[in-house]
């Protein structure tokens, strides 16, 4: 940018760094834009802001990770068990405790909870005489069978369901489970019924037994849920859809519709190709945003009808 | 439905479930926790470029909100007052860091006094490494060169810079965000790019 240049004036770094933020008004974006046109300063200067722009949300945006609102969501959730909606200010003073603090504050209180919850644990369990010896998981957290946050999980098939409590602790301990939970009378959901339903793999789950059955979730780490993701899709829907145009040689193939990742997506159009097979969609597949999580892009999914032929 | 009028319907799905949450509703209060992790998440990363210590202070954030549910009267959007109380957390964070010796850079000359806008940056003794061509990396290696820049800038620019960076936070949420005037944050930004630019080597 060359400020000294009295033929043409540029208009500095802060009339410049509104423009790229879309902040002028049109009177003024035009003065800019006009400039910009003659002056190969100003446009390295904001070329180059633009590269860092689009830089530095490309590292924002590769911050996250899909299981973290999950995360956060168990952590609060522990801290929160049981405490009364307060009136307190959360802004934090400015101290000069610091968090350790703090820390060694909460982990007394966490500590005196894990006391009561163990005795809780044990009582509950030598009161059913049980004597499972399971891995230590954490207590059951309140039902969350009416929230969003649940609906979402199943529709997503974030969420893995599981026939007993024992299978899911060993489940949560060996997955390090950001969240368990237990589920109660489902019979009053149809939609979670049948979610529930298909994700077994179920032909149908009657309702006197999924009103009294206590199913136990537990979202696991990314990538196994994306391999049980696969293993379903592979045995509910494609590889019987496979077997169907495999037998009819001479078919025009056969329509499916998938719910799934980008990357699940990807991996399907191989396999496909890989045994002969190609999958057709009429309309480019539309990214879905749930609305559960806001525009994070960890739980975009595509949508659509295809069509699986064999390979001309 | 246009962008505006779908904030104007988020913002006014949260005030409805904050007021049914202090109702009884608890288990609501999982929904705003989801809803807006990843973009609290966002924000304490870029603040303070340490995945564990964001992911603290923003469950930190969320509890203390919940605490202090009754105290929100709904002048800010729920978002709002998120983004505050994850800044603030994050500045504690990070002076608690900078006393033990984390994250040590060359903001530190400043750190700790309300410099003056125009000082911002100006005593930081930045090389200018514009002509080096050495600089000019891609991808991956230059998206790490701009967030150890955005580390080593006065904590007062790189705030702005961060929250403008997620979701292009629009300037006026931004100042009610650091609770200052708008005129503070396009100062604050014009000049933050300008360091960036040069701690980057662009």
């Amino acid at each position: 940018m060359n400020s000294g240049n009295s033929k043409r004036e540029c208009p500095g770094s802060e009339m410049l760094s509104l423009w790229l933020d879309g902040e002028l008004d049109q009177e003024e974006r035009v003065q800019v834009e006009a400039h910009l046109r003659s002056c190969p300063d100003c446009r390295k200067w904001v070329d180059a802001d633009k590269r860092i722009d689009e830089a530095f949300t490309r590292y924002l945006d590769q911050s996250l990770h899909r299981d973290l609102p999950f995360r956060i969501l168990a952590g609060v959730r522990r801290e929160l068990e049981r405490e009364p909606i307060g009136t307190v200010s959360p802004f934090p003073h400015r101290t000069h405790l610091g968090p350790s603090f703090f820390r060694i504050a909460a982990s007394i209180v966490v500590g005196i909870g894990a006391v009561l919850l163990s005795i809780r644990f044990f009582s509950e369990n030598h009161s059913s005489g049980s004597s499972s010896g399971l891995p230590r998981v954490s207590a059951p957290i309140p039902s969350m069978e009416s929230s969003d946050a649940f609906d979402h999980a199943v529709t997503n098939r974030d969420i893995r369901f599981l026939g007993n409590r024992r299978e899911s602790a060993q489940l949560g301990h060996d997955h390090g489970a950001v969240a368990l939970t237990e589920m109660t009378a489902v019979s009053s959901d149809g939609k979670l019924r049948d979610a529930i339903t298909s994700a077994q793999g179920l032909d149908r789950v009657p309702q006197s037994i999924a009103a009294n059955v206590h199913h136990v979730w537990a979202v696991q780490d990314l990538d196994s849920v994306q391999r049980d993701i696969a293993v379903f899709a592979e045995k509910n829907q494609i590889a019987e859809k496979k077997r169907v145009l495999a037998e009819n040689k001479k078919g025009n193939g056969v329509k499916l519709n998938l719910r799934l990742t980008k990357g699940q997506l990807v991996d399907l159009v191989r396999e496909c190709s890989e045994s002969g097979m190609e999958l057709l969609s009429p309309q480019p597949p539309q990214p879905e945003t749930s609305l559960f999580t806001g525009d994070a892009d960890t739980v975009v999914q595509y949508n659509a009808d295809f069509v699986l032929a064999h390979r001309p | 439905m246009s962008e505006m009028e779908e904030k104007i319907r988020s913002r006014e799905e949260d005030l409805e479930a904050v007021r049914r949450i202090v109702a009884g509703e608890r288990s609501l209060y999982d929904s705003l926790v989801m809803k807006y992790s990843n973009r609290m998440f966002q924000i304490a990363f870029g603040l303070l470029g340490n995945r564990e210590d964001a992911e603290e202070v923003v469950q930190d954030a969320f509890v203390r909100a919940f605490r202090g549910l009754k105290s929100f009267r709904g002048d800010a959007s729920f978002e709002t007052w998120m983004h505050r109380i994850v800044v603030n957390l994050s500045r504690n964070k990070y002076q608690w860091n900078k006393r033990r010796g984390f994250h040590v850079n060359v903001s530190m000359t400043l750190e700790g006094r309300d410099a003056d806008e125009a000082a911002l940056g100006e005593e930081m003794n930045i090389p200018d490494s514009t002509m080096d061509p050495n600089r000019l990396v891609e991808g991956k290696e230059f998206e790490q060169s701009v967030a150890e820049g955005i580390g080593k800038m006065p904590e007062k620019l790189r705030e702005v810079m961060v929250l403008r960076h997620v979701h292009e936070m629009p300037y006026e949420r931004i100042a009610e965000t650091l609770e200052c005037k708008v005129g503070t944050v396009k100062s604050r930004l014009a000049r933050g790019r300008e360091v960036l630019r040069r701690l980057v080597g662009l």
